[in-house]
Parts: C-alpha cells; sequence; structure tokens
C-alpha cells in the first residue's frame, strides 16, 4: 500500500445487503473523501491540540501560582518562626533580669521584708529523711549545684537550644 | 526605490540584511559570553539572588544553678543610607533635616548630636562609590526603634541584632569581662573563651524576585549558624551577689582602698564566688571592681602564709606538736632585728600552734631556719605561689615569688611571713585549701561545663591536683588552725555552729616608690583572713583581703568579721550542716589579735 493510501481517510462504504435479500443494490464506486470533510477534521485535531496546549499553560499557570503561593507562605512562616525566636529571646532576657537577685532583695525590702539577724537550724529526724529520700529520691543536704549533678535550669534550655539556635 | 515585480531581489536583501541583524547579535553575544562574562554573570548574580549573614547566638555564661549570668538578646539597630540626602535630586532633604529629628528622638545630647550629623553625612568611600550604610544607633530597645520608624524618614531603616547583657547589673562584672557590640568578647571570661562562646555566622542565600519575594524554584541556599557553646560557671549567683554586696559593706565601713573575697570549694577547686570591690576614686563609693583583682592584683600576703612555713616544718619533720622551741619577742636575724607584733617574753616556749595561733613572726623565721631556704622554695611554689592558677584568665599574675637562691639577707626569713613574696587573693586561697583537702593541692576552677550546640552539657575536666602535705600533716595543721580561731588572732572568724581553721594576715603593702612608707611616712597594709569551714569536715575554703584600711588594719580586725559573714551565707547556700560539735574550741579560749 502507498503512503498516499495510507494516510487517506477511509473510504466511505454503502450498507452492506441483508442476509437473505433476493436482489443486491448495485455497489457505488469507490472514491476519496471529500477534502472539505478532510479540513474540518484537521480544524478539530488543530482546536483539540491547541485546547491542549492551553490547558497544559494554564496546568502549568496554575502550578506555578501555587508554587508562588507555597512560597509565600514559607517565607510568612520563616517570619513568625524568626519573629517567635525574637520574642523568646526577648522575654528570656526579661526573665533573667527579674530574677536577679539584687531585684528581688530590692523588691523584698519595698514589701517590708527584712534581713534574718540569725540563722536557725532544724534537725530533721531519720525517719523525716528516709521519707525524703523515698518521695523525691534524692538525697538530702547535696546542694543544688553540687559538682556530681547536672545544672539545674539549663536542662529546658538544652532541649530548646538546637531549636532556637541555629535556625535561619 | 524598489520596484514593484521584483520580489527576489528584496527577499535577497531582506536575507541579507536579516543575516547581518543576526550576526551581529551573534557578535555582541559573543563578545558578552566571552569578554564580560564574569562580570555580567556576577551583575546578573546580584541583581537576582540575595545573601543574608545570619547572625550566631552568642553562648550564654550560666552560675553553677543554670541562672543567667550573661546572654545576648535581640534589639533594633537604626540605619541609614546617607544617599537619600545627597543632594542629586531636587527635593530632598538636608542631612540636618533629617539628623535632628533622630537626634531629638534619640534623646542625644548636643556633642552625640554632632557626631551624628558626621555620621549622616553623605560622603564617597575609598573605592568611590557613595556611602550606603551608616549607623544611627545600635541595639536600641523596640520602644525607641519604633518612635524612629514613626518618623518616617525615608532611607532610615533598622534591623534586629543581638546585644550582650549581664542581668544582674555589675554582678562578677570583673570576672565576667564584656564584649563588644559585634559580639566579640574584650575582657574577663568573655574574651578568654571568646571562641567557644561566639559560634559561627550562617548564611542564606536565595534568588528574588520583584519586591524581594523568594522566586520560588529559584535557588535557595542556607548555611545554618552555628551558636556558641554556653558556659556554665562554678560561681554562685546568689553567694557571688550577697559577697559583694558584704565587701561594699565592709570596705566602707573600714574606709579601705578596697577588697577581695575568693570562696572556693574544698574537694573540686570549684569557685564559688569572687569579688572584687574597689572605691571609686570620683565619689568615694566602693563598687564592684570592672577588673577581677582577685587574680590580676598581687600583694604582700603577710600572716597567712605562715600556714605554709608552719606546714613545711612539720612535713620536714623539723617540728612535731607539741615540740617547744624558744621563740624570743625579738631576735636578729641577718642585719636586721625583728620584733613580734605582740609583746611576749624573749624566753617563751612556743610550739607550731602557739606560734601560728600568736601569729609570731620570730617564731615563724626560727621555723623556715630550719626548714631551710631551697626546701621554703619548694614548699612555697607546691602551695602555688609564684605560678599563675590554671584558670588562665586574661591577664592573670603570678605573683612574685624569686627562686629561693636569689633570696637576699633578710628575704631569706621575711617570706616565711609573707612579705618578700607577692600572691594573688585566688593563690593565696588555694594555699589555704591545701590544708582543708587533705594535703592536696587543688587547681580552682571556674567553668563547670559547656553546653554546645545540640543541647547537649559537656562536663568540664576536673581540676588538677597534687599532693603536698602527708595526710597527717594536713590533719596537725588543721588543728593548728582552729587553734587561732580558738585561742589566737583568729577569735573574730568563729562562726556559730561550725568549727572554723584559719589565719590571720596583717602585711604592709609596698609603695609605688619601692618601700613600705609612702611619700608622708605612712604604712599601708592589706588585712586578710584565710580559712576553711567546717574545720572537722571541710566543705568550704573562704579568703579575705582588704586593701587599705583606714584605723584598725589587723586582719583579725578588719577581714575576719567579713569573713564570718559571708561564710555564713556560703554555707546556707551550699546546704552545709552545722559541725556536730560545734565550734569545736576548748571550753576556756584565750583568744585576742
Amino acid at each position: 500500500m502507498s503512503t498516499a493510501l495510507r494516510s487517506a481517510s477511509a473510504p466511505a462504504r454503502t450498507p452492506s445487503p441483508r442476509r437473505g435479500a433476493p436482489e443486491r443494490t448495485p455497489t457505488p464506486p469507490l472514491q476519496v473523501v471529500a477534502p472539505r470533510a478532510r479540513r474540518r477534521r484537521a480544524g478539530v485535531a488543530a482546536a483539540a491540540g491547541l485546547l491542549f496546549a492551553f490547558g497544559v499553560m494554564l496546568g502549568l499557570v496554575l502550578f506555578q501560582t501555587q508554587l508562588a503561593k507555597g512560597q509565600a507562605r514559607l517565607d510568612q512562616l520563616e517570619r513568625e518562626v524568626r519573629a517567635e525566636q525574637v520574642r523568646y529571646d526577648t522575654l528570656r532576657g526579661e526573665v533573667a533580669l527579674l530574677s536577679a537577685p539584687g531585684r528581688i532583695v530590692e523588691a523584698a525590702r519595698a514589701q517590708g521584708m527584712v534581713t534574718p539577724t540569725e540563722v536557725r537550724y532544724v534537725s530533721a529526724t531519720p525517719e523525716a529523711v528516709a521519707a525524703l529520700v523515698t518521695a523525691t529520691g534524692e538525697a538530702p543536704g547535696l546542694p543544688a549545684g553540687a559538682p556530681d549533678r547536672p545544672v539545674p535550669g539549663t536542662s529546658e534550655w538544652s532541649t530548646v537550644k538546637p531549636i532556637v539556635g541555629g535556625a535561619p | 526605490m524598489w520596484r514593484a515585480g521584483r520580489p527576489h531581489r528584496r527577499l535577497v536583501a531582506l536575507a541579507a540584511g536579516t543575516l547581518v541583524l543576526f550576526g551581529a547579535m551573534a557578535a555582541r553575544v559573543g563578545y558578552l559570553q566571552t569578554n564580560q562574562r564574569d562580570e555580567l554573570a556576577s551583575y546578573g548574580e546580584r541583581q537576582r539572588t540575595s545573601s543574608v549573614t545570619l547572625p550566631a547566638d552568642r553562648g550564654v555564661i550560666f552560675d553553677r544553678n543554670g541562672h543567667e549570668l550573661a546572654l545576648s538578646v535581640p534589639k533594633r539597630t537604626i540605619w541609614a543610607d546617607p544617599r537619600f540626602w545627597d543632594g542629586d535630586q531636587a527635593g530632598e532633604p538636608t542631612v540636618e533635616q533629617v539628623a535632628l529629628p533622630l537626634a531629638a528622638t534619640l534623646g542625644l545630647d548636643a556633642a552625640a548630636t554632632g557626631k551624628l550629623v558626621e555620621r549622616l553625612t553623605p560622603r564617597v568611600n575609598d573605592d568611590g562609590e557613595p556611602r550606603e550604610f551608616a549607623y544611627v544607633a545600635r541595639q536600641v530597645d523596640d520602644t525607641v526603634a519604633e518612635a524612629v520608624a514613626a518618623l518616617e524618614i525615608p532611607g532610615v531603616y533598622d534591623y534586629i541584632e543581638p546585644k550582650r547583657i549581664f542581668p544582674n547589673g555589675d554582678l562578677a562584672v570583673g570576672l565576667l569581662g564584656d564584649s563588644v557590640p559585634d559580639g566579640d568578647g574584650s575582657a574577663g571570661l568573655e574574651m578568654q573563651f571568646n571562641d567557644l562562646l561566639k559560634g559561627t555566622s550562617g548564611e542564606l542565600v536565595r534568588e528574588r524576585g520583584s519586591g524581594g519575594r523568594t522566586i520560588p524554584t529559584g535557588r535557595k541556599e542556607v548555611v545554618p549558624p552555628t551558636p556558641g557553646d554556653d558556659l556554665v560557671l562554678t560561681i554562685d549567683r546568689t553567694l557571688q551577689w550577697f559577697t559583694e554586696e558584704a565587701l561594699k559593706r565592709q570596705v566602707a565601713t573600714t574606709s579601705a582602698r578596697g577588697g577581695m573575697v575568693v570562696i572556693m570549694d574544698v574537694r573540686s577547686g570549684d569557685v564559688l564566688a569572687m569579688a572584687n570591690v574597689r572605691r571609686d576614686a570620683d565619689t568615694g563609693v566602693p563598687e564592684v571592681s570592672k577588673a577581677n583583682l582577685a587574680v590580676i592584683d598581687t600583694y604582700e600576703p603577710g600572716s597567712v602564709a605562715k600556714i605554709i612555713t608552719a606546714a613545711a616544718s612539720l612535713q620536714e619533720g623539723k617540728m612535731v606538736p607539741g615540740l617547744r622551741i624558744e621563740v624570743p619577742y625579738g631576735k636578729q636575724f641577718y642585719d636586721y632585728y625583728f620584733r613580734d607584733a605582740h609583746f611576749h617574753g624573749m624566753h617563751d616556749m612556743y610550739d607550731v600552734e602557739d606560734i601560728i595561733a600568736h601569729s609570731s613572726n620570730v617564731g615563724t623565721m626560727l621555723l623556715s631556719q630550719m626548714v631551710g631556704v631551697d626546701r621554703m622554695d619548694h614548699y612555697l611554689r607546691a602551695f602555688g605561689l609564684g605560678e599563675r592558677s590554671a584558670l588562665e584568665f586574661p591577664g592573670e599574675s603570678r605573683g612574685i615569688l624569686k627562686p629561693g637562691s636569689e633570696w637576699q639577707g633578710t628575704e631569706k626569713v621575711t617570706v616565711s611571713y609573707g612579705q618578700g613574696v607577692a600572691v594573688t587573693a585566688v593563690q593565696l586561697a588555694a594555699a589555704t585549701n591545701v590544708i582543708a583537702n587533705d594535703g592536696v593541692y587543688v587547681a580552682p576552677r571556674l567553668v563547670r561545663a559547656t553546653i554546645d550546640e545540640d543541647g547537649r552539657q559537656v562536663e568540664a575536666p576536673p581540676s588538677p591536683t597534687r599532693e603536698v602535705l602527708r595526710p597527717d600533716v594536713a590533719l596537725q595543721m588543721n588543728s593548728v588552725l582552729r587553734a587561732v580561731i580558738c585561742r589566737g588572732t583568729g577569735s573574730r572568724a568563729a562562726v556559730p555552729g561550725y568549727a572554723v581553721a584559719g589565719k590571720t594576715g596583717t602585711a604592709y603593702k609596698a609603695q609605688d616608690n619601692g618601700t613600705y612608707l609612702d611619700d608622708d611616712g605612712n604604712k599601708h597594709y592589706y588585712a586578710s583572713f584565710s580559712g576553711f569551714l567546717p574545720a572537722d569536715d571541710p566543705r568550704l575554703t573562704v579568703l579575705v583581703s582588704i586593701d587599705e584600711p583606714s584605723g584598725d588594719h589587723y586582719g583579725g580586725l578588719v577581714a575576719a568579721p567579713l569573713f564570718v559573714e559571708v561564710a555564713q551565707e556560703a554555707l546556707r547556700q551550699m546546704q552545709v550542716p552545722p559541725s556536730p560539735g560545734g565550734q569545736g574550741c576548748p571550753p576556756t579560749p584565750e583568744g585576742g589579735e
């Protein structure tokens, strides 16, 4: 079969005669589909192609828009994270200022508190010590900052530091 | 003119023209891609990419209980682009029209306003480009920054910058030091541990579109900053504050020039408090010194050094407890006739405890002669004198201790009672601590741990130690030093409920003219008390030194009361229970300075 024939539209066929029909009408000769119909189909294909291309482009635009929206949201979230980090650091500084011994003593004195003139030690009974050890799991008499104990107050910071310390 | 009907020529001409045009374009592109490639590429890169330095958070300095002593908090820094008022366009303001409202909002005085005008005046940089950046005010509060923003001056902006704050005011300022606005430590621990604290800056590189928005599919590279490590000190914030306040009061009470207090944990060598107070030269008010005098200032320790001489005599077997020798009130040594500070008989028989309890210079010199110059030199150094401590603090002094072979004349005996040798307060505290720590020298330590960028706490190595005395000798010295409080010159250092051991010291202070007399012929003193408690189970070593007290100048009168005050607070803070046997003194103490 030649290339020209392969690319041509299929030839129109006349209805086949019914089985058992007594007479056969003469079959019209084969003919090439009219150029007008071919043009219409090409137009439809082109339109479909354009529509497809438009759809693809629209999809790309929509995808790009979604990306842009996502990036904008990301930027916004990063700004919010930075703002919260700043707030954390600011509040931390304020807590440190408020807990300074000098300020606390001043505030205590303003409320009428006085420094004790003497210190009286109360001895705990062995039973009380045992109860304390049972309840807290800590031996009495060890100061908070004793060398063999972790530094209190920094455990929370140890958790927070990797989060707030190095993030952009 | 082209004539109709010759389309071929026109087409050829059009093709030729197009070819020439494309050829020209290709040549231009080729030129740009070769000769100017790098320049244009970087220009394009600059246009669409933004690079922002991400500053690393400087590490926090904590006290031993996790309280912040120094930390960085975000502040706003206001800056300006002077090109906005360089006069190249009509209607631009003058520099004064910009600077004066800013100065008023910032509350600047006339001098500072003048400097601001100078800073904001447009000028060109060394490379000939107009200057684009000038600081208006650094690290200001939000309220100030917002007030400036409300002025709505074009070309004035702000950004967030960390500022180092010391939330406890001047607490331990000499120890902590300071840092410059750009973040590097400039003094004290801030400088010593700057590399550890400062961290590493990061960088954010991104492609940006109009309006500065990030291009979603563009390049975005983030090198996150590495925050600095945190320092956990051995200092106890509350005890440090209390000690400084008490020292200021004592300096004021005794009209002294200043003073120092060092409190150490006996076993670990941890410095729990290191207070430095100096009277302000202008106001005369005692203030916490910006210099860590306890490690950089040297002075002659006076009789506190007798601890070393007495210990050496016992360690060397030259003396034993209870062995008495004749200690006259006065005696000739080399070319000088020495007398004790307190009169006693010329044929009194003293043992080591008597010599130390009564702080006999003559008796101590006799002990040192028994020990000998070389061994005295050895023991002074073994107790940590003449060498920098393990603190490695910036500007730390090693003190003054000549080799024994260079001691001349009376110097061979005066070093035994602390004249002719100079020490730092921390050296003297560590030396006393040898007795408390069963004869083992433990180097003082200021840093207990670090916290890395991942929040992991890394304990600092224990302080180096070395055995100086046998434990039995340390125990004998413990008893000797308890006698100082029970019946000797340190009676005012007694702490109710606790057994105390220690030694008073009253030393002449060397003057700038190289003698012990000032230009008016007056002597000046360093009054000290160095001791430890509870003596029956030592936990804390405390040194108090008062610089140039007026009136009473004996260590037992000037320094001992402050020792009691700060020791009591230290015992409370460290939760040290009272001694089972109370003060542990015999029923009829003699007492006296």
